[in-house]
């Protein structure tokens, strides 16, 4: 299946198989057979919708982690599932590609398979992160709808229990295989922390044993619960220096599994000097919430990203405000107009936009400042000349 | 405060190993052997895979860390992979497209 939504530059393509999303130029767009983009001539200056929308289904889940971003509890906001089917609705209206489904634990959800569904009628992809747990055999199949299910996993044993709070490591390795033997597109998102740092390497090993076929990396983020004793959990400048190098030697270890780094983790990548243009090229970036992304919560509330407790008002009027309400303009062009030193002369900001703000919030009280973790910064604020990490042989080095 | 030094410098990826990579297999598996790219017009950039995770966005970094050429290999076999879905039949661009160098 092909969709194809017509963009300044000239269009997104969306295939399934094998999934991607790829900028075409207007001639290419031509050639592609389809109608002139709409924005050649009256620039947006910005994505017409998002790509991915990350929709909270519930906000109830039994594990309590002392991290979560989301704050669940077992009593936790859930919509129903006529407000979930009206936002999928209109999702789909607005032009967006993909679903990303989170909770709370979303298989509480009594409605979540049909949500799913109507998002495939739709048009739209919809994806799935769990912990795994209830992830039943027969749920497992159910799982064929999404294009892919990622389960928590934050390390085996001790540092499963140090990160979550409880013994969870061997449910959710037991609920990846499941998935893999359901056929399921199937993989793992690992919270970094400091608790989970050191285990990175045999927990990938475990969810390759599994069938997994991607771990994705996420920074941790003080939201909700977690930004109780932040910097007693987030990685420290070392770690973070030490990220790019690590992720080269994992991905020598297991190169038929994908490796991936959410958007937070960016500026950590870039402290080891990559070419700014290939990570473009190859959709590598970081912040870009009120662009690629928006989210909604399990009341309703349309936000920029899932870590964002401020919402810009009911998800219904997502689309409406998408290119005019002023905190989306913001938030989507702090790094182009506002971003101060040293990200004002960073040759990655077009692709960090400045870190994660959900970062400068806790650090700096501030969401509309230089990432205070960036080594880059860091060394800014130290007033020192930044010395890049060295990859070792970063392949793509200038 | 200074930070620590850095870790040791990692070891290349064996060349071999590119062959292997999940996200370069899956678009050649996608694309005939042969499919010739689009005769006009550019592939810009190439998001690959899905998302599931919930939070946040994420970008597939490991063909990033092949070389130049599996990255070059990446963009070219999404242009072929978008020849073989073309709608309608080839060599045939809709009378009102742009020429080929057109912004």
């Amino acid at each position: 299946m092909m969709r194809v939504r017509p963009e300044d530059f000239g269009a997104i393509v969306a295939l399934d198989d094998p999934p991607a999303l790829i900028h075409v130029d207007h001639a290419l767009l031509a050639w592609l057979g389809h109608a002139p983009s709409p924005y050649a001539d009256a620039p947006l200056g910005h994505l017409s919708a998002p790509t991915e929308v990350h929709l909270m289904v519930t906000n109830r889940c039994p594990a309590a982690c002392p991290g979560c971003y989301t704050g669940a509890t077992p009593d936790g906001d859930e919509p129903s599932e006529a407000a979930l089917l009206d936002t999928v609705d209109r999702l789909a209206d607005q032009g967006v590609f993909h679903l990303a489904l989170g909770g709370g634990e979303s298989l509480l959800h009594p409605a979540l398979f049909r949500v799913a569904a109507r998002a495939r009628a739709r048009g739209l992809v919809p994806n799935l992160t769990t912990s795994g747990l209830g992830l039943t055999p027969a749920l497992a199949e159910a799982c064929r709808v999404f294009g892919q299910v990622n389960v928590s996993l934050d390390g085996l044993d001790a540092a499963y229990r140090a990160s979550r709070g409880y013994d969870g490591a061997d449910t959710a390795l037991r609920a990846l295989r499941r998935l893999h033997a359901a056929g399921v597109p199937c993989g793992v998102n690992y919270v970094l922390s400091q608790a989970t740092w050191a285990g990175l390497e045999a927990t990938t090993a475990e969810v390759a044993a599994a069938g997994g076929q991607q771990i994705e990396l996420l920074r941790y983020k003080p939201a909700g619960r977690g930004r109780d004793g932040y910097t007693d959990r987030a990685l420290t400048e070392a770690q973070a220096r030490a990220l790019t190098p690590r992720l080269i030697a994992l991905a020598a270890a297991h190169p038929s599994l994908e490796i991936k780094i959410d958007c937070s983790l960016v500026p950590f990548l870039c402290a080891a000097d990559p070419t700014p243009a290939l990570l473009s090229q190859l959709g590598v970036y970081g912040c870009e919430a009120a662009n690629a992304l928006a989210s909604v919560d399990a009341r309703g509330q349309a936000t920029p990203c899932s870590f964002v407790d401020v919402p810009i008002g009911d998800a219904a009027t997502l689309g409406a405000q998408w290119a005019t309400h002023p905190t989306l303009q913001r938030w989507r062009h702090y790094a182009r107009d506002e971003a101060p030193a040293p990200c004002s002369g960073c040759a990655y900001r077009a692709v960090c936009k400045g870190g994660c703000k959900v970062v400068s919030r806790q650090i700096d009280g501030d969401w509309f400042a230089p990432d205070p973790e960036c080594p880059r910064v860091l060394a800014h604020r130290r007033g020192e000349a930044y010395v890049p990490v060295s990859p070792g042989a970063w392949p793509v080095s200038p | 405060m200074a930070p620590t030094p850095d870790p040791p410098a990692s070891p290349a990826p064996p060349a071999a190993a590119l062959e292997q990579d999940h996200v370069l297999a899956a678009l050649r598996a996608a694309v005939p052997d042969g499919t010739p790219p689009p005769p006009q017009g550019r592939v810009l950039a190439v998001k690959l895979g899905y998302n599931p995770n919930s939070s946040s966005v994420g970008s597939v970094v490991s063909v990033l860390f092949w070389s130049a050429t599996a990255a070059a290999a990446a963009l070219n076999l999404t242009a072929a992979l978008l020849a073989k879905h073309r709608a309608g039949p080839p060599d045939a661009p809709p009378a009102d497209a742009p020429p080929p160098d057109a912004p």
